[in-house]
């Protein structure tokens, strides 16, 4: 496996064999709140994970008006995944969970709109979005599977 | 069956769950410009309900103003803010002869009833002339022409007189009617003078109320004119008579001595 990763108590430990199809930052006020700050996640398809170890849920409406689950450890409660119902089909890591296998590098970031002001600009940055930008993170996505690694 | 091995059987298993991801993609997409057209879709309609309660509002706002002067607002033509300009107006009054008496012999809600039967009457045919409706002011009317839109000074002269003369013989008719329908002992007649000169028109107030009105002397000489003509008839003014002289017969009706005008002024008379 190409990637690994863990939970902070190592009940929950995962793997996934491809490069993500996507890094960015997501500042929406439902991240900040979650995670403190802003996302700072992978997405890939949700086949091409496996874990081990058990996970539990919780689901909230997202900004879309559509469901987002958050998929954690029970124990120690850290948030592993979460997974959109508006990109059915695709996971959010974040990426501190990921071992040293990847330099994170966002090149997309979402609901500029309620960035903290304080946070700098990542100069990776490719693609600002006031809002969720779904429709042109949904393009490149399907543009990205033509490409991806195997 | 065909033989294959372990390495093309993974590729088809990884194209594969491509194609099924790329599928949940697509019908991700689809999803999301069907909200995203919902969402247009209602603000469209939004928009267009919003459009409407301000244009009911505007309805009913217009009641309250020149009508000539609300379409000429709404169409962007005139600004609304604390400004006037000179104009070469005619300027039209009337009231109803003994007004005060008729009405302290009135119940309130016959001569409420009464006098907006009467004014919508008037009103009608002020519009039908396109004259601009500057006030009612009691039971008296004060119309002008000549702005917003002018026809032309003999134009808006003419108009006004015309309206005039209608009012007069629509008054023959309503007068007597109002005499069995509220009870009162004479048939109700109007008082109409008329006066044709430069005037100051626009708005005056404040920015928070402003009255779209005219001013001045001409205006003055109109109101004290239609004070002196006697009841059924129209008083004009020599500036009025000089632009419609060949379009309406007119009798000369001597010198007047009027409130607050210095000279003695030449008036001619409609009895229509």
């Amino acid at each position: 496996m190409k990637y690994t990763g863990n939970c902070l108590c190592g009940n929950v430990t995962f793997q996934f064999p491809y490069d993500p199809m996507m890094q960015f930052q997501c500042h929406c006020t439902v991240c900040q709140k979650v995670f403190g700050t802003s996302l700072n996640a992978i997405a890939l398809p949700e086949d091409e994970l496996s874990h081990e170890g058990e996970l539990d849920v919780f689901s909230i409406s997202g900004g879309s008006g559509k469901k987002l689950h958050y998929y954690f450890c029970p124990q120690c409660s850290i948030i592993v995944y979460n997974k959109p119902d508006v990109l059915d089909g695709m996971i959010y890591l974040p990426a501190g969970l990921l071992a040293d296998q990847i330099e994170f590098s966002p090149t997309v970031e979402l609901w500029t709109k309620s960035k903290a002001k304080w946070l700098p600009q990542a100069g990776s940055i490719k693609a600002s979005f006031e809002d969720n930008g779904t429709v042109e993170r949904l393009v490149e996505l399907l543009e990205n599977l033509d490409q991806r690694e195997t | 069956m065909v033989d294959i091995s372990e390495d093309e059987l993974k590729i088809l298993k990884l194209q594969l769950s491509r194609l099924k991801l790329e599928t949940r993609l697509r019908k991700d997409l689809g999803s999301e410009l069907d909200r995203q057209k919902t969402i247009a879709v209602n603000a469209e309609n939004l928009a267009k309900q919003r459009g409407d309660e301000i244009e009911e509002i505007s309805r009913k706002l217009a009641k309250y103003l020149p009508e000539q002067l609300y379409k000429s607002i709404f169409s962007g033509e005139t600004d609304v803010g604390v400004k006037s300009k000179r104009k070469f107006l005619t300027i039209f009054f009337s009231d109803i002869v003994s007004f005060t008496q008729i009405s302290e012999n009135m119940k309130a809600d016959l001569l409420t009833e009464m006098l907006n039967l009467y004014l919508t009457e008037m009103t009608e045919l002020v519009l039908e002339h396109e004259g601009t409706l500057d006030k009612y002011i009691g039971d008296s009317i004060m119309v002008f022409f000549g702005d917003p839109r002018t026809s032309g000074k003999n134009l808006d002269a003419l108009k006004c007189l015309e309206m005039a003369i209608s009012m007069q013989k629509r008054m023959a008719v309503l007068g007597v009617d109002f005499v069995k329908k509220y009870d009162i002992s004479d048939p109700l007649k109007i008082r109409i003078g008329i006066n044709s000169g430069f005037c100051t028109v626009g708005n005056f107030g404040n920015e928070k109320r402003l009255d779209y009105t005219v001013m001045g002397r001409s205006v003055n000489l109109a109101s004290r004119l239609e004070t002196a003509a006697k009841p059924s008839s129209i008083l004009i003014s020599e500036s009025t008579y000089e632009l419609v002289k060949g379009d309406i017969d007119l009798d000369d009706a001597g010198f007047f001595e009027l409130k607050g005008i210095h000279n003695k002024v030449k008036t001619y008379e409609v009895m229509p």
